[in-house]
C-alpha cells in the first residue's frame, strides 16, 4: 500500500492506525488438569476500530498469556468454531466487532449445555451426535445409480429450506436453548432444523426414518416455542419455526410424507461433468 | 404402558386439543355458576342446589367430560415437565407410568362423584 492510500484511509476511517480505547476483556479460565473451578482473568486491550473479539483474545493469547485457549479456524463467520457467551450473549467471536458491544468491559465465556475442554472450549460431542441422530442427508434408494444426474427440484421447492441450508453448526443455538438446559436428551434445535430441512427436500424420502428419531419421549415435542435460538443463529437460520413447521408435519402430512415419491432425475447427464475426462477403467456412464 | 405405546405426537395432539377445550369447557362452567345462574350467586353451592344441578344429565354429562379432559391434560402436562427435569430410563418409565395411573385414579374417583350425585347425592 503506497503512503497516499494509507493517508486516505487514515483520514476516512478513524481508529484503523491507533487504537480507539483500552478495553477489559474479563476471560473465563479452566484447565481442568489444574484447576479444582473455574475462575475469569482479566486483560486490558488496545481496541482499533475494527478489532473482533476473536482478534482481543489472541492480541491475549500472543502478549499477555499464552496459556489462554480458544479455538477458531475461517475467522469469518464460516467455520463455526469459536461461538462463546459474550457480555450475556451467544455471539461468533470473529463476527463480533469489540466497539459495537459499547461497553469498556467484555465478559468472555464459553457456551451453555456442553461440557468445557479448556478455558474457552467446549465438547461438540453431544451436539455432533443429536445432528447424526436425525440423518441429517438425503435417503433415497437410488442415490449411487446414477451420480451425474440431478434431481429436478424447482426454485419454490427450493426456498422451502433453503434458509436451514446455511447452518454452520456453531451450536449457538444449542448453548441458548432453555429446554436443552435441562433436559440433555432434547434433540436440540440445530438437530431438529436439520431433520425439517432434509424432510422437507422434495429430493428426499427419508421421512419415515427420521420421525421416528424425533417423534420421540425427547425429541421436537420438547420444544416450547422460547424462540432463543433463532434470536442468537449468526446466519440467519430460524430453527424455532422449522420446529414448528417439522410439528406440522407430524401432525398433518405424516402418512403422505413417508409415502412421498422422492423427486425424479433429469434425463440429461450434468454440464459439469460432460467434460470430465473419465480415468482408464472408469465405468461407461 | 398404556402412554408408551401411543407415539408422542398423538399425545401432544391430545394435550392441545384437551387444552383448548378445557379452555371453552372451563368458562362455561364459570359462566354456568356465576352470569348464567337463575337464582342468586349465594344460593348457587347450597347442597340442595349442587344436588339438583348434579341430577340434570346435560350437567352431570358435561362435568364428566370437563373431568376426562382435565385429568388427561393435567397429567400428560405434569409427564412432560417432569420428563424434561431428569433424564436416565428409570425415570422417564417411572414418569410415564405414574402419571398415567394418577390420571386414571382422578378420573375413576371423579367419575364416582358425579355418578353418586347424578343418583341423589350421598348422606
Ligand atoms: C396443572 C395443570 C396443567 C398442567 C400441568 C398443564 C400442562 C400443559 C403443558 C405441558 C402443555 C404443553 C405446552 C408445550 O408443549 O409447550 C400445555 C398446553 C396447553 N394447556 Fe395446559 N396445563 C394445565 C392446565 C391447563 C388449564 C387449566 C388450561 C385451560 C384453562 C390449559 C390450557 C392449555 C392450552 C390451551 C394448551 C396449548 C397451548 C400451548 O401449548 O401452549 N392448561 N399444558
Ligand atoms: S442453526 Fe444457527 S445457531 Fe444453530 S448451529 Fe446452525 S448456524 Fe449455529
Ligand atoms: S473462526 Fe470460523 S466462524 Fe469464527
Amino acid at each position: 500500500m503506497s503512503e497516499t492510500e494509507r493517508m486516505a484511509i487514515s483520514t476516512t476511517l478513524e481508529g484503523v492506525e491507533k487504537p480507539v480505547k483500552t478495553v477489559m476483556f474479563r476471560v473465563f479460565r479452566f484447565n481442568p488438569e489444574k484447576d479444582e473451578k473455574p475462575y475469569y482473568k482479566d486483560y486490558e486491550v488496545p481496541i482499533y476500530r475494527f478489532t473482533t473479539v476473536l482478534d482481543a483474545l489472541l492480541y491475549i493469547k500472543y502478549n499477555l498469556d499464552p496459556t489462554l485457549s480458544v479455538r477458531y479456524s475461517c475467522r469469518m463467520g464460516v467455520c463455526g468454531s469459536c461461538g462463546m457467551i459474550i457480555n450475556g450473549k451467544e455471539r461468533l467471536a470473529c463476527k463480533t466487532i469489540v466497539l459495537s458491544l459499547n461497553s469498556n468491559i467484555v465478559t468472555v465465556r464459553p457456551l451453555n449445555n456442553l461440557p468445557v475442554v479448556r478455558d474457552l472450549i467446549t465438547d461438540f460431542t453431544p451436539f455432533f451426535d443429536k445432528h447424526k441422530q436425525v440423518k441429517p442427508y438425503i435417503i433415497r434408494d437410488d442415490v449411487e445409480a446414477h451420480y451425474d444426474r440431478e434431481f429436478i427440484q424447482s426454485m419454490d421447492e427450493l426456498m422451502e429450506f433453503m434458509m436451514i441450508t446455511n447452518c454452520i453448526k456453531c451450536g449457538l443455538c444449542y448453548s441458548a436453548c432453555p429446554t436443552t438446559a435441562t433436559d440433555e436428551l432434547f434433540l436440540g434445535p440445530q438437530a431438529l432444523a436439520q431433520a425439517y430441512r432434509y424432510t422437507i427436500d422434495t429430493r428426499d424420502s427419508g421421512a419415515k426414518e427420521r420421525f421416528e428419531a424425533v417423534d420421540t419421549n425427547h425429541g421436537v415435542w420438547r420444544c416450547h416455542f422460547a424462540g432463543a435460538c433463532s434470536a442468537v443463529c449468526p446466519k440467519g437460520v430460524d430453527p424455532a419455526f422449522a420446529i414448528q413447521q417439522l410439528k406440522k408435519l407430524l401432525l398433518y402430512r405424516r402418512k403422505k410424507m413417508e409415502k412421498r415419491a422422492p423427486a425424479h432425475e433429469s434425463n440429461k447427464p450434468r454440464e459439469l461433468l460432460k467434460k470430465v475426462e473419465y480415468p482408464e477403467g472408469w465405468p461407461e456412464q | 404402558m398404556g402412554v408408551d405405546v401411543m407415539r408422542e405426537s398423538t399425545l401432544m395432539w391430545l394435550q392441545y386439543i384437551t387444552g383448548l377445550a378445557i379452555l371453552v369447557l372451563g368458562a362455561i362452567h364459570f359462566a354456568s355458576l356465576t352470569f348464567f345462574q337463575v337464582s342468586n350467586y349465594d344460593q348457587a353451592l347450597l347442597y340442595g342446589t349442587v344436588v339438583g344441578r348434579y341430577t340434570n344429565i346435560a350437567w352431570a354429562s358435561a362435568l364428566e367430560l370437563f373431568l376426562a379432559l382435565l385429568s388427561y391434560h393435567v397429567f400428560n402436562g405434569f409427564r412432560v415437565i417432569l420428563l424434561e427435569l431428569r433424564q436416565d430410563g428409570l425415570w422417564t418409565k417411572a414418569v410415564n407410568v405414574t402419571m398415567f395411573l394418577a390420571g386414571l385414579v382422578v378420573l375413576l374417583y371423579g367419575t364416582r362423584t358425579i355418578a353418586l350425585f347424578m343418583m341423589g347425592g350421598g348422606a
